[in-house]
């Protein structure tokens, strides 16, 4: 099917691909299909874009590229929402911010999105853990992390 | 709305099986205990709130916004080389 996009024009997509978000996502509970789109190739970005909603997309991230050492611990009732039958079914973003200068661009760890691939329902969790924070540099962390290397 | 006073040790009851005990009140901080069925979603309000606020901004990205050289090998982010 095509949909259209303010950024990308109209594309075409796979039905089969449409992420569901039965609470859409944090302020945005209204908007509850997406699909993702490679940035660049090579990229670690993607857009998270909705589907009938032009104007809406999210840069995201998978934040393990960044931060290997990144834990996700989802409730009961997390998995019970995304109907979650083998965690390795589980894929997740972190949603990304980008201001004017984006070597200070964030991401979000504490409110990642969380995809069951095998039925494509999906949700914004909110983690417990207070180590994450919604805007965490990620330039930095890179840059640290090759530093140390 | 309604509003309780509520001591120490003392609990509330919401519905057949929700109750939530004032574990300990010490200066503006209170450590609630909270008993519920594992279908109910338990949320720190303020956290949700920021994260909110965080995609709002997220959302004005544009495309052009992501001008910047970071690739990805062997499940690593890399910035690549300006040379």
């Amino acid at each position: 099917m095509k949909i259209a996009t303010s950024r990308f024009g109209e594309i075409e997509i796979n039905e089969n691909s449409i992420v569901t978000m039965p609470e859409g996502m944090l302020g945005f509970g209204e908007i509850k299909e997406y699909v993702l789109i490679q940035h660049n190739e090579g990229s670690p970005f993607l857009w998270y874009q909705a589907v009938r909603e032009p104007n809406l997309a999210f840069v995201i991230v998978d934040p393990f590229t960044f931060f290997p050492d990144y834990e996700v611990q989802l409730t009961e009732e997390d998995l019970e929402a995304l109907k979650c039958e083998k965690l390795s079914d589980l894929a997740v973003f972190a949603v990304v911010v980008i201001p004017e200068n984006p070597e200070n661009m964030t991401a979000n760890l504490r409110g990642p999105i969380v995809i069951n691939t095998e039925n494509r329902i999906a949700r914004q969790v909110v983690l417990a853990d207070g180590r994450y924070s919604p805007n965490h540099p990620i330039i930095a962390a890179l840059k640290q992390r090759e530093n140390a290397e | 709305m309604l509003v309780l006073k509520r001591k120490e040790g003392q609990a509330i009851d919401v519905g057949d099986d929700i109750r939530i005990i004032l574990k300990e009140i010490k200066g503006s901080h209170v450590k609630v205990v909270i008993s519920a069925p594992s279908e109910v979603r338990i949320r720190r309000a303020e956290v949700e709130r920021q994260i909110g606020a965080e995609n709002i901004r997220a959302a004005r990205c544009r495309v052009e916004d992501l001008a910047i050289e970071v690739s990805v090998a062997d499940g690593k982010a890399r910035r690549q080389d300006k040379t």
